[in-house]
């Protein structure tokens, strides 16, 4: 049996009427580090979450945290967890300072400790001040909140979902760097629509589609099987796109206009022919940046997608 | 402590009341009943006050019969106060994106549905216990006694409020908006149920599966009751009923358990769906 920070999913399903919204889900997770949880919109993702912490009970199937069945004891399964599913709004009148304490009452935290959180991890996100109503708070603010409320008492694992919605870039990067530092001694299980976030902090990445689990594998060999197939190159001047596509010839599919003096060009992915490509571009006018567009998750996540729709 | 046993438990159904009567405090909820009670309070002493000591001991000779006409208006400081109160309990969890914040805790829902439930009754308890503490006063002031029934009727009116909260509680177990939950159950209790007990007696029937006609007990303590009385309006007759002090509390019992076993029955199998 699994215990020490692991969450085991066995065949789970969730049903609404005709339609699965999860369909028979398995797999396993142990030990520290992040772990990116990947779909489309309407994928499962967020009712995968919402049976991992008993906000949902499955219609078939089991969730184990650290062991524990969280269907049979959903209070003891999530005393050692942290979670982040949707947009949790804590009661507008509260304070920023009772919200959270709420949080680590439920938690059986002491106040000196949550108090002491408040002070490190809660300057840490730059939470607002605690004596502002929730009520009155941007989303982004109230979101930071709710990141701080879900890392109290110091959880063995903690659930994420999309926890960046509605941050803004400075915001993010402090989420971004508050989970690098997490991931160390914890286990993060996360969702996000912002593939590079998920490339830069987490090593494995479960893809789930259609309520169907499509791949569970380290971020690194999904990248190194699914190579960037597109570059943006920017020039000094303006440039036409059909007379750089007659310049590459064979080695480009196809040359997008980005903007007057900016192109994206899609290829095999080959490393011989990037650098064909970057040889030829130069021919074509002065190159001031030559890039991998997109993420290679990005690029993984659309091919399998692909790569399902066209088997089914 | 031991967490995840029946003491961890207790104590989340603990916290949730204490962070329950926060949310209404802090609301302005508890502010805007007590004022309501307060008006309703001031109105009644202040015309007693000014028709005079004298002539009120004219009208009502005793400390029972100025109780009971006092005490009359009680049932609708009851039904505001549970509408308020519980109309919106846990609605406020299920149609709400709150839900997502407290449900992801350690804590089962009947300790989320107790606690709230706890933190409305003392609240709406303490605000109910200013019109008596005033009556009470009154009796005190204008014939020097408070009739012995006096705590009878406070004890029938707590217990038929619990029975009132519960109904409230299962409102706002069915309505998803919790705006609505509230108004819902203030219509219900202070429109639908009386015109319900008036028109049911005026067919000569018993309305003793209505929870507003236990209310009538309240006033009804301080005399011998008459459990069925004839009224001849105009060239009808009709009669008009009030329960027996067991019987009122037989109705109240019903009410309280059922209303809120089936609230934690719908609350448990709900989920977080905000709007």
């Amino acid at each position: 049996m699994m215990n020490s920070k692991s969450v085991k999913v066995v065949n789970l399903t969730k049903k609404y009427r005709n339609f699965k919204a999860v369909d028979n889900i398995s797999f396993e997770l142990e030990g520290d580090g992040a772990i990116a949880y990947l779909g489309q919109n309407g994928a499962g993702k967020t009712t995968t979450f919402k049976m991992m912490t008993g906000l949902i009970n499955p219609t078939d199937g089991k969730v184990f945290i650290e062991g524990i069945d969280v269907k049979k004891e959903r209070t003891r399964a999530l005393m050692r967890i942290g979670a982040l599913i949707e947009t949790p709004e804590p009661y507008a009148a509260l304070t920023v300072r009772e919200a959270v304490g709420l949080a680590g009452e439920l938690k059986g935290i002491k106040k000196k400790d949550v108090l002491n959180h408040l002070e490190t991890f809660g300057s840490r996100v730059k939470i607002p001040d605690l004596d502002r109503k929730v009520g009155t708070l941007s989303r982004g603010q109230r979101a930071r909140v709710i990141f701080v409320a879900a890392f109290l008492g110091n959880p063995d694992i903690i659930f994420l979902d999309e926890p960046t919605n509605g941050m803004d870039p400075a915001e993010r990067k402090i989420i971004r760097e508050v989970i690098l530092e997490w991931k160390k001694d914890h286990m993060i299980v996360m969702s996000s629509h912002l593939l590079q976030e998920v490339t830069d902090t987490c090593e494995d990445v479960l893809f789930i589609n259609n309520g169907k689990l499509l791949l569970k594998d380290t971020t690194r060999n999904i990248e190194s099987k699914f190579n960037s197939k597109s570059l943006k190159v920017d020039f000094l001047t303006s440039v036409n796109p059909d007379e750089l596509k007659e310049k590459l010839g064979g080695f480009a599919s196809s040359v997008e206009p980005q903007s007057e003096k900016s192109v994206i060009i899609y290829f095999n992915g080959e490393l011989e022919a990037r650098a064909k490509i970057l040889k030829l571009v130069q021919t074509a006018g002065d190159v001031i940046s030559f890039a991998e567009y997109g993420s290679s998750l990005e690029e993984a996540f659309v091919n399998l997608i692909e790569e399902k729709d066209q088997t089914e | 402590m031991e967490r995840g046993g029946i003491n961890w438990d207790l104590k989340s159904t603990f916290i949730l009341m204490k962070y329950q009567m926060l949310f209404y405090l802090k609301t302005r909820r508890f502010l805007t009943m007590l004022i309501l009670i307060i008006l309703i309070v001031a109105l009644t002493v202040g015309i007693d006050l000014h028709v005079g000591v004298s002539n009120i001991k004219a009208e009502y000779l005793t400390s029972a019969s100025y109780l009971s006409a006092g005490l009359s208006f009680v049932p609708i400081s009851i039904a505001i106060l549970a509408g308020f109160y519980g109309g919106d309990a846990t609605s406020i969890e299920t149609g709400t994106n709150s839900g997502y914040f407290i449900m992801v805790q350690p804590i089962r829902k009947s300790s989320i549905l107790l606690g709230r439930y706890l933190g409305a009754f003392i609240l709406a308890a303490g605000t109910l216990l200013i019109e008596f503490v005033a009556l009470g006063g009154m009796s005190q002031y204008i014939f020097g006694n408070i009739n012995s029934n006096f705590l009878l009727s406070l004890g029938e009116s707590l217990f038929i409020l619990m029975a009132f909260l519960a109904l409230a509680f299962l409102f706002s177990s069915i309505f998803k908006n919790p705006l609505i939950g509230i108004l819902f159950s203030i219509l219900a209790f202070i429109l639908i149920m009386p015109i319900i007990d008036e028109v049911i007696s005026i067919e000569n029937i018993e309305p003793w599966f209505n929870l507003y006609y236990a209310t009538n007990i309240i006033p009804a303590v301080f005399g011998p009751i008459t459990h069925v009385t004839t009224l001849k309006r105009g060239p009808f007759t009709s009669k008009a009923f009030t329960p027996y002090v067991w019987e009122a509390n037989y109705i109240t019992l019903i009410y309280f358990v059922l209303s809120l076993g089936l609230s934690y029955m719908i609350f448990r199998r709900k989920e977080v769906k905000p709007q």
